[in-house]
């Protein structure tokens, strides 16, 4: 570990930006816990249109009306799950804006034309669409159905895109160039060189300002705001031409996909162990088929994902690659030649440790915020207060201290994805190759692992429900985990480079009574939530019976 | 247009067309569980067939009134930065409120909906309690916001410390909202159970009644939120009452409009009564049903455009001015018209194909003949 060598005084001011209160630690777990939940919704919500759209392909072409029914049996679960996702989403952006006011000048600044989009075009036509499909499936032609479904799927995932955007701008601020890089000389530079840098360097200095005073979004809770700030980006694309956001949607939105498809894959797989009914194993298959092709295109979305976190997020790769790298990992180099290969295409290479981005905050020598602003923006240097002395190496320096302790946790995550993804890649590959086609060699080789290995285990008829409900398992953990991996290894950022954690949070204390409160009433829309899906999958019939008999 | 006005007027649009679901989704839900209870104490089935008609009315309507408050929310966060930013430093715990009424109010009416017939009556009718406050903590908590606009405490004495519900104009108009939103959802419901091939005389009736009864009360508590302007935020009340109420508004733009509602309220009030003696006379007259649905929301969206646009050019008010809107609007990014332009053809869009299909489900399909 690290002891920044600050200049005296400057210790408590910076630990004010980069040391977590124990309000922001109840603000970052309720958040967490909304954010899962109605993630988990709406992955359920993308991956199970995929699901009735399969089983309708079946039904139209075969006419069995075993298809239908369960089309319609989970069309109703995807309702109440699209319910849920609308409520838990409206939560979550109110609590983002509650709990975390300061990302207002996200919606204000470089997400509006997303955040908005969402809302305006791909939301308010998703609902539509999916109430017209309720009306429609199974009475209607099978052009407009399909269609329907279709445009309700394509528009769900077009609202994926415009708030993964959002959160890839936080990753990757695309268009601020080079101004992270003023402050941490190890960051990269984020695009082209779109931002107003007064504008950022006033905004950063009055919710610094306000941060060192207790918290910083008191600093946008001012009817002033908006006259001591301008113009920020004159193009208002950015967020949507990130390249991050490109990466992140296809990885994020293909995990989604996954998590919805293992979870009819578990449910149908869990049916057929307990009936032994074979018309569970005609609804599996053509749901396999398409999560094992989800599934197997997610390494390869994976690796540009990971490319963008090696290029623009180079502190967060080391965090990744901790517990596999030893204790070098602080220090200024390690070797880690399957990391390095996968991140550099070079083995050989050396990944940077802790030690080096100390090291190259050095670089700052011993200029001030206060040098910084006399230089760049000096209207806003009032504003800066006892800030103005403290050095901007001591800064750069506490903002990597302020990582160092959380890497382990980050690496666990990371390489829990990893490991998760790997298995889930195997399982699918058993699955394709051994009960959904035939490849000489390939077959073979998926039947010795599936009967000789595996059906000793689970028995040669649970094989395959065996291997479904892996899938969904293994979908769960690598999503859950690769997201934790990529939000905690943002840290002690929320915009990267930019914006720390303290900054963003309510001026409001976050007590531990309010955090339980909060807790408890998103787990007993978690536990209504399930128990209503439980409910809707195991009664056929109910959208006939919704739509007044006519079935 | 200037960009003010364009953003306040946007703000104005997105508010309105969410009211004019939440109005019915507030109604509704109230009306049902009284309905529901009603069937319960006199063991009528029809009645009992009558409450979850209402329900339906209310799911139906609860998603997209939702949707809209996305739109909205986004919106304001978007334009007015400094505005939400007050909002939720200053009144941290009204939209908590709010939002714990919103998760509550899901599972409740999955529960109710799911334990209908399933359980005793008594304790069915007992679960509509807990439904309707977690329906009415919503407007509970989000118009303190309005309160707040109306009359901006925190830029008394400097603190801004969260506010708990002590805003003078609060309480008056948090009233006027929940019983209006209560009358507006009647007659809509009204509108519905008229329109059906085979109208339920008894539902048309207990509907019109509820909504004439209601409009009185509604009067009273309008009167008692403007005599609370009138003291605590003169500004609104010049531009609400105008020259009639001895006023000398700054603008004709709202008080016309007001007197226009008013005289609209009085048609309603006209129309629904034709049609409730008709009801009680046993004839469903279909136009003056569904001519008091229309009324309501009209009266409902022109009430609202008042309330919120006298404030005008101001955004909080104080006294006789305020915080200009054109001082809150973001400066961080130029709003490209093609994409409020793409947004607004989306929204009307969309909202009309959703029109069509609640049409085609709820009033005639859904709605078991």
């Amino acid at each position: 570990m690290f002891v920044v060598n600050s200049t005296s005084g400057s210790g408590s001011l910076l630990a004010a930006v980069y040391s977590h209160s124990a309000s922001v630690g109840n603000a970052l777990f309720i958040s967490s816990l909304g954010i899962y939940l109605h993630a988990v919704f709406v992955s359920l919500t993308l991956g199970f249109p995929l699901a009735i759209l399969a089983w309708l392909v079946g039904w139209y072409r075969s006419g069995d009306g075993l298809y239908l029914r369960y089309a319609k049996t989970l069309t109703g679960v995807w309702v109440v799950n699209f319910a849920l996702g609308v409520v838990t989403g409206t939560v979550v952006e109110f609590g983002l804006l509650d709990i975390w006011p300061t990302s207002i000048l996200l919606f204000s600044g470089p997400a509006f034309v997303p955040l908005f989009f969402e809302a305006t075009i791909a939301f308010i036509g998703e609902a539509v669409l999916v109430g017209l499909f309720v009306l429609g499936v199974g009475r209607w032609r099978a052009r407009y159905t399909l269609s329907i479904l279709l445009g309700a799927w394509l528009l769900g995932s077009l609202s994926g895109y415009f708030i993964l955007a959002t959160n890839a701008w936080m990753n990757v601020p695309w268009g601020v160039g080079g101004l992270p890089s003023a402050l941490y000389p190890f960051l990269p530079s984020y695009g082209p060189e779109a931002a107003n840098v007064t504008t950022v360097l006033t905004v950063a200095a009055l919710v610094l300002n306000k941060t060192l005073a207790g918290a910083g979004s008191a600093a946008l809770a001012s009817p002033g705001f908006t006259r001591r700030v301008g113009p920020l980006f004159s193009d208002p694309w950015l967020a949507l031409t990130n390249p991050d956001a490109v990466s992140t949607t296809v990885h994020t939105l293909l995990a989604a996909y996954a998590v919805g498809l293992g979870a009819v894959a578990a449910a149908l797989a869990v049916r057929y162990v307990r009936t032994r009914d074979a018309a569970y194993l005609k609804l599996l298959r053509p749901v396999l088929w398409v999560l094992a092709v989800v599934v197997l295109a997610q390494p390869v979305t994976g690796h540009f994902m990971g490319e963008d976190v090696v290029h623009f997020q180079p502190l967060k790769f080391t965090a990744y690659v901790a517990l596999t790298s030893g204790p070098e990992i602080y220090g200024y180099e390690v070797h880690n030649p399957v990391e390095a290969l996968v991140a550099y295409g070079d083995p050989g290479r050396p990944i940077p440790g802790f030690r080096y981005y100390m090291e190259r905050c050095g670089a700052l020598g011993n200029a001030t915020f206060g040098d910084l602003y006399r230089r760049l923006d000096p209207g806003a240097l009032p504003y800066l207060g006892p800030f103005a002395n403290v050095s901007l190496a001591d800064n750069c320096r506490a903002a990597v201290e302020a990582l160092v302790p959380l890497a382990p946790a980050v690496s666990a995550m990371y390489y829990a994805m990893v490991g998760a993804g790997v298995l889930l890649a195997t399982a699918a590959l058993l699955v394709v190759f051994g009960f959904l086609t035939r490849v000489p060699v390939l077959s073979a080789a998926a039947d010795y692992v599936n009967y000789r290995v595996l059906g000793r285990v689970v028995g040669g008829d649970n094989v395959l429900p065996f291997l479904a409900v892996a899938m969904a398992v293994l979908s769960a953990v690598a999503a859950s985990a690769g997201w934790a991996a990529r939000e905690v290894g943002r840290q002690p950022w929320t915009v990267y480079g930019l914006f720390t954690t303290n900054e963003v949070v309510t001026s409001v204390e976050v007590s531990p009574g309010f955090a339980a409160f909060v807790s408890a009433v998103l787990l007993a829309v978690a536990a209504l939530g399930a128990a209503a899906m439980y409910y809707t999958a195991t009664r056929h019939g109910l959208i006939d019976r919704l739509r007044g008999g006519h079935g | 247009m200037d960009s003010g006005l364009l953003a306040f007027l946007l703000l104005g649009f997105f508010l309105e067309m969410h009211l004019v679901f939440v109005n019915v989704i507030i109604g509704a839900a109230v009306l049902s569980a009284y309905v529901r209870y009603l069937a319960y104490r006199r063991g009528d089935e029809a009645l009992g067939e009558l409450a979850r008609d209402m329900f339906r009315v209310m799911v139906a309507t609860d998603l997209f009134g939702g949707v809209w408050a996305t739109i909205l929310t986004v919106y304001m966060a978007s334009a007015f930065p400094s505005m939400t930013a007050i909002f939720m430093k200053v009144d941290f715990y009204p939209v908590a409120v709010a939002l714990v009424g919103i998760v509550l109010s899901i599972p409740l009416i999955a529960a109710y909906w799911h334990l209908w017939g399933k359980i005793n009556p008594r304790a069915h009718s007992a679960l509509g309690i807990p439904l309707v406050a977690s329906v009415l903590l919503v407007p509970i908590g989000f118009r303190y916001l309005f309160a707040e606009l109306n009359y901006p405490q925190f830029l008394e004495g400097g603190g801004g410390q969260p506010e708990l519900f002590n805003n003078p104009v609060y309480l008056p108009l948090v009233l006027h909202t929940v019983v209006g939103a209560v009358d507006v959802g009647a007659f809509v419901l009204a509108a519905v159970l008229a329109s059906r091939r085979n109208p339920d005389l008894y539902g048309v009736r207990l509907t019109l009644g509820v909504g004439l009864g209601l409009l009185a009360p509604q009067a009273a508590a309008g009167v008692y939120y403007y005599t609370v302007l009138g003291k605590y935020v003169p500004y609104i009340a010049a531009n609400v009452g105008g020259p009639l109420l001895g006023y000398s508004p700054p603008t004709a733009m709202f008080y016309p409009v007001f007197y226009t509602a008013v005289a609209l309220s009085g048609a309603l009030g006209a129309v629904a009564a034709y049609g409730f003696l008709q009801a009680r006379r046993g004839r469903v007259v279909r136009w003056a049903a569904v001519g008091a649905g229309l009324l309501a929301e009209a009266v409902l969206v022109l009430m609202e455009y008042v309330n919120d646009g006298a404030r005008y050019p101001y955004m909080f008010v104080t006294g006789d001015s305020g915080i200009p809107v054109d001082q809150l609007i973001t400066p961080l990014i130029q709003m490209p018209p093609a994409v409020l332009y793409t947004a607004l053809a989306s929204t009307l869009f969309f909202t009309a194909l959703f029109t069509v299909a609640f049409y085609y489900a709820v009033v005639k399909r859904l709605l078991a003949e």
